[in-house]
């Protein structure tokens, strides 16, 4: 309905309160998605735009993050829609760096690639690199569930898809997660071949 | 029921979460009991949904970035919205608003009456308003931006900005207001070159729909 709040600068003040409570979950989220921090800030500022565009639509009493969430998904699936449909490519430039630069500190790496630097903050290295080999599908569940904490009803929602999707997604998923973050370790030497 | 290994084990993320009803898990409970290769499953399950959640993972965003972004807010021109429009209308200029009203609703229902009697199929009633509010039409999602291009033999290349639209049988193509029913439609990729079913609003002058509902087909 037009008109639900009187101003337009009260309409902007309603949708700052409430759209800023999750930016963290959602930049977090976006972070993950894009795998760039650059990308992320793109990418969240479209997605506040979008909701402020559809505010009006926003059916007051209803859940907000679930509906923020849902233009989150959307818009990453409208922008990157071609990078979703390729199949995962190893991009081999980043495995050079990350594996064959033991040498160099820390923050030499940061200098060199300054883009990353945020995201490698974010995760553990490995915990990021077997999130980065999962499928967008697959990737969406487990951010949605084990990282933000929604509901399978939730998240059902915001991808559109069954519940019962959304389960075999998120235990197919997390099975292969396992999987990657077990090679690591192999690699590593933390757990001996079996 | 007895459930096999590889039933169990896409249930195995709900069993977890408590995300299942009672009778199936029982079931998982019981085929835990006697499959030691499921449990090594479920535990993998908890193992990952633990490491993932840990707090620490998590990044604060740049400090700046809310402010950008209110920024950016502000310079946004205020949404299209139809109802707005005619409001706004209606507040300042009452009486002219009025008559370009009936003259605009009443030019575009001649319109969809004559012209669009082909593509819409109507359930409701025989006014020719009523075509225009309930209106239902079957097409494919495409680019309209990329076919047009296609048409004037400009080469193009799509990309983000451009318009997802549908394109009915007749060849007419249609926009799709941006509603929140209408930008989910025109902002799911997988969509493009489906066909669907469409029912909603139509502004037959600007060839525009705002959409209610949609069925793929």
């Amino acid at each position: 309905m037009p008109g639900k709040y009187k101003t337009a600068e009260q309409n902007r003040r309603a949708f700052e309160k409430i759209a800023f409570a999750h930016m963290d979950a959602l930049y977090n989220t976006a972070l993950r998605m894009t795998r760039n921090v650059l990308d992320a800030e793109d990418l969240l500022q479209d997605v506040y735009l979008r909701a402020f565009r559809f505010f009006d639509k926003f059916e007051e009493g209803t859940n907000f993050k679930a509906w923020i969430f849902k233009i989150l998904t959307n818009t990453y699936i409208n922008r990157y829609r071609q990078k979703i449909r390729e199949p995962q490519r190893q991009d081999f430039s980043k495995v050079e760096f990350s594996q064959g630069d033991k040498s160099k500190s820390r923050d030499e790496k940061y200098e060199t690639h300054y883009d990353e630097k945020l995201y490698r903050d974010l995760f553990e290295d490995e915990i990021r690199d077997a999130l980065d080999k999962l499928s967008y599908d697959f990737r969406a569940v487990v951010l949605l569930c084990d990282i933000e904490g929604f509901s399978y009803k939730e998240i059902a929602d915001i991808i559109g898809k069954p519940i019962g999707t959304v389960m075999s997604r998120l235990a197919r998923a997390r099975q292969q997660l396992q999987t990657h973050l077990a090679e690591f370790a192999r690699r590593e030497g933390y757990i001996k071949k079996t | 029921m007895k459930s096999t290994c590889e039933e169990i084990s896409d249930k195995l993320s709900g069993f977890v979460d408590g995300e299942i009803g009672a009778a199936a898990l029982e079931d998982i409970a019981a085929h835990l009991e006697r499959c030691p290769d499921c449990r090594d499953k479920e535990n993998t399950q908890r193992a990952v949904k633990a490491v993932l959640s840990n707090p620490e993972l998590r990044q604060a965003p740049p400090h700046d970035v809310r402010a950008r972004i209110m920024r950016a807010v502000e310079r946004q021109p205020e949404g299209f919205s139809f109802g707005a429009l005619v409001q706004r209308l209606f507040e300042f200029q009452p009486l002219p608003a009025f008559a370009s009203v009936v003259v605009v609703i009443g030019l575009s229902a001649i319109l969809a009456f004559w012209g669009g009697k082909t593509m819409f199929t109507n359930n409701t009633a025989e006014e020719p308003l009523a075509l225009l509010m309930n209106a239902q039409m079957e097409g494919e999602v495409v680019c309209i931006d990329c076919e047009l291009l296609n048409i004037s033999k400009t080469p193009y290349v799509h990309d983000d900005n451009h318009r997802l639209g549908l394109r009915c049988k007749d060849g007419h193509f249609w926009n799709i207001l941006q509603t929140s029913k209408g930008s989910e439609l025109s902002s799911v990729g997988h969509l493009m070159h489906r066909r669907i079913i469409v029912k909603g609003h139509i502004f037959p002058t600007q060839h525009l729909v705002e959409v209610t509902e949609y069925t793929v087909i």
